[in-house]
């Protein structure tokens, strides 16, 4: 439940950048988080939404992208998906592998008006 | 309609100000632990017995994380150990900003190990970055062998796994084993150490590591 904590992170950032850069009405928060990045979205969009009532941005939606994990296996060299957290190769089953994506979690863009 | 591209990490503040920690603690020569678990794993008892082992040989100071009361403080500071109390008001988890604000009461100079305790949870708390060397994942028998399972990113982060309440085994359906493939499946990387902070059997070697440390 740490969602509105992060809100409030995303929040200061979309401030920053608002504050710095003359725009119109914001819109759309373009949000990218990654599977292991352990963040409910809903939870997320609810927190945001609750904690930009009343303010110059209020109206403005979440727009989450969500990266699955991928991972490269070190002893065979394949690239896979990952889908049960089960951190091990599926076709050779080692577990020397390393997590290339699924740990993002970043505000790509802000789309305004 | 435009668009105004930022690109920036959503928990950089907390990164930014734990790498400005993780800087001070190599300056001081500070090791710092993380210390996670659901509420209820025998985290404080653990941390207790391991202070009173450590009594005489290394300087330990505490940083404790609660959502409410300085009952775990106040039992800390029993041991004669320097100890912060963090209330969080209702907040999941320590953050890097609070613990900077709680280096304000400890004299680092003095201290070795610094154990950061943690808010009792297994999700929220695995996202922050603290400054630690370690984050160690304590897990009781009584939570059942799954829970690696069940909070991969805790397992996947974690550095060091602590099975507490062993002396319960007898009576649980607990497969240690199942447990640590479980655990070794996220992460292979994981070191054990299989304690009971109530009979003491185990302790000696978690001590032995954390002596090893500085």
């Amino acid at each position: 439940m740490h969602e509105t904590a992060i809100a409030h992170d995303i929040i200061d950032i979309v401030e920053e950048t608002l504050a710095s850069s003359r725009a119109g009405s914001l819109q759309i928060v373009r949000v990218t988080i990654g599977e292991m990045v352990a963040v409910v979205p809903d939870l997320l969009q609810h927190a945001y939404d609750s904690l930009i009532s009343g303010t110059r941005i209020d109206g403005s939606k979440l727009e989450i992208t969500i990266i699955p994990i991928s991972a490269i296996c070190h002893s065979c060299q394949k690239t896979f998906g990952l889908d049960e957290f089960e951190f091990c190769c599926p076709a050779c089953q080692s577990v020397h592998i390393e997590v290339k994506t699924g740990n993002e979690f970043y505000i790509k863009e802000l789309v305004v008006e | 309609m435009s668009v105004i591209t930022v690109e920036r990490k959503v928990l950089e503040k907390n990164d930014q100000v734990a790498e400005m920690l993780r800087d001070q603690f190599t300056r001081q020569n500070v090791t710092v632990l993380n210390l996670l678990s659901s509420p209820g794993s025998g985290k404080t008892t653990l941390l207790e017995r391991t202070l009173e082992l450590l009594r005489g040989h290394i300087a330990t100071a505490v940083i404790e994380g609660d959502v409410q009361t300085d009952i775990d403080a106040q039992r800390i500071a029993r041991h004669h150990v320097p100890v912060v109390q963090i209330i969080t008001n209702g907040g999941c988890h320590l953050d890097a900003m609070l613990v900077r604000d709680a280096l304000a009461k400890l004299a680092l100079d003095d201290i070795q190990i610094l154990f950061i305790e943690n808010v009792g949870n297994l999700v929220c708390p695995a996202s922050y970055d603290l400054g630690e060397k370690f984050k160690v994942v304590i897990v009781s028998t009584t939570e059942g062998d799954d829970k690696p399972v069940k909070y991969p990113k805790m397992f996947r982060v974690a550095n060091v796994c602590v099975l507490n309440k062993i002396d319960l085994l007898d009576y649980l359906d607990f497969d240690i084993v199942r447990f640590k493939e479980n655990a070794r499946m996220i992460n292979p990387n994981l070191h054990f150490f299989d304690t009971s902070a109530k009979t003491g059997d185990g302790l000696d070697k978690w001590t032995d590591w954390l002596e090893h440390l500085i």
